[in-house]
């Protein structure tokens, strides 16, 4: 068991209050919904959960040991577009190389993907990229999975496969934070829901 | 995975010097000049000495180097928008995945000048009539490690420039400096502060590129240690500024 402990973060861009006072705590094995209007500051929680953005203010404490794993998908960021779905997943697993080609192949099959596909992402559509970019946020089985949007553009079969992963990875004990416009996405899956205005955490209505 | 990414780009560099050598490559007789010599006038289009007395032959010597910090510009860049975001957060700290970049950018560099410096030293010695190739291989491979650190260090450079700013902000700042130095390398015989303080030139990048320093060999290689001393002060700005970097905040122009 670990936990994800968000302490009193305030993120400021010049004179910008993005996020204000945020408190959280994040426990394993649990799916947590963040929802809100554009701007409300959602995403920039996740991205600061990844480590990608620093806090003005305020901690994010991990208990567990050693850094935690961290699956991530954020709006918009493509894979490299010139090499096959198996290729990114390939490259990005030769990071860490706890996972063998085996694990990749399956990540990539658990999304409904041919893993032997030879067509690079540029010939994708935009439901298999989107396929693809969630496969590389599981496939090493992460102990921390942040999902921005994550089901933008996929049909309703994606959709549905990807519920079915995320209640299979909080099954597995992985802490999963998904920041939704969709309320139906937040909804169905998550735990502990957080609506979020003007950078501020406010109750679930 | 790294060639992959990048053979199209450097492949790109043989037509272009092949174009640019077309009078060459057609002149019927042989060339009444040792190769080396040859070699000089036909990279920088310049005299042997490397002693360039106009801007405009400077800038069109080093039309190569500048398309190729236009080709890889935005390599350390855009991956801070697009598929880098997911190889940073697999790093153990951001300091290893630029480091890595760098090498990846560095190599480009140097199979970009092996490839622009290689062709045109072949060139050159299929249109001389002389044959002392142990002077010019000396030259080419000094001519090489400097093109090779030059186009490196201006394209580094250009990606911090856009990543502090913008990718715009970044290739205009830097083609713009690069013509001011050119302007200061050309013309420093006629600019007095420059002709009575020596080192103010050799301080200069393009000056380092295009004029030849001394005829001694272990003085020679004065701007290599220039350029690797330019080169860590950049990277060491580079790691600075990646760990401070907000990632993913800018604007996504360049996400894949």
């Amino acid at each position: 068991m670990f936990s994800l402990n968000v302490e009193n973060v305030q993120k400021k861009i010049k004179d910008a209050l993005i996020l204000d006072k945020i408190n959280l705590c994040f426990s394993s094995g649990k799916i947590y919904g963040l929802m809100g209007k554009n701007g409300s500051g959602k995403t920039m929680l996740l991205r600061i959960l990844a480590g990608l953005v620093h806090p003005t203010s305020g901690k994010i404490l991990w208990n567990g040991t050693g850094k935690p794993r961290i699956g991530l998908i954020i709006e918009n960021m493509g894979l490299y577009p010139e090499f096959t779905g198996f290729e990114n997943l390939k490259l990005l697993a030769g990071i860490n190389k706890i996972i063998a080609d085996e694990a990749i192949r399956d990540a990539i099959t658990r999304v409904g993907l041919d893993p032997a596909d030879k067509r690079t992402l540029k010939k994708y559509s935009l439901g298999m990229r989107q396929r693809i970019i969630i496969a590389q946020a599981v496939m090493e089985h992460p102990d921390l999975l942040l999902l921005d949007e994550p089901t933008n553009g996929l049909d309703e079969n994606g959709v549905s496969l990807m519920r079915e992963m995320l209640l299979e990875e909080a099954k597995r004990g992985a802490i999963v934070v998904i920041a939704s416009h969709s309320t139906e996405d937040i909804e169905f899956l998550c735990d502990e829901k957080y609506r979020m205005a003007s950078g501020c955490l406010a109750g679930w209505k | 995975m790294f060639i992959k990414r990048n053979w199209k780009k450097l492949v790109l560099f043989v037509p272009i010097v092949l174009f640019r050598k077309i009078d060459v490559i057609f002149y019927d007789l042989k060339i009444d000049m040792p190769v080396a010599e040859l070699f000089i006038q036909n990279m920088f289009s310049g005299n042997p000495d490397r002693q360039q007395t106009h801007l405009t032959i400077v800038m069109f010597g080093m039309v190569e180097i500048v398309l190729f910090s236009l080709l890889f510009g935005m390599y350390i860049y855009k991956d801070l928008f697009g598929s880098g975001v997911y190889i940073i957060i697999r790093q153990t700290n951001r300091t290893k995945w630029f480091i890595q970049r760098c090498t990846e950018l560095f190599i480009s560099a140097v199979l970009f000048a092996i490839i622009t410096a290689g062709m045109t030293f072949i060139i050159s010695a299929s249109c001389s009539k002389y044959g002392n190739y142990y002077t010019s291989i000396k030259i080419f491979l000094l001519t090489t490690v400097l093109s090779a650190l030059f186009a490196f260090w201006q394209t580094l450079t250009i990606n911090l420039t856009a990543i502090r700013f913008e990718s715009t902000i970044g290739f205009i700042a830097n083609y713009i400096t690069l013509t001011f130095l050119s302007l200061l390398a050309v013309s420093h015989e006629k600019i007095p502060i420059i002709k009575n303080f020596p080192l103010l030139l050799r301080l200069n990048p393009v000056s380092n590129v295009t004029i030849n320093w001394a005829s001694e060999w272990g003085e020679t290689l004065a701007p290599v240690l220039y350029f690797a001393v330019l080169i860590i002060l950049t990277i060491f700005i580079g790691v600075r500024k990646i760990n401070r970097l907000d990632i993913s905040l800018q604007n996504n122009e360049s996400a894949a």
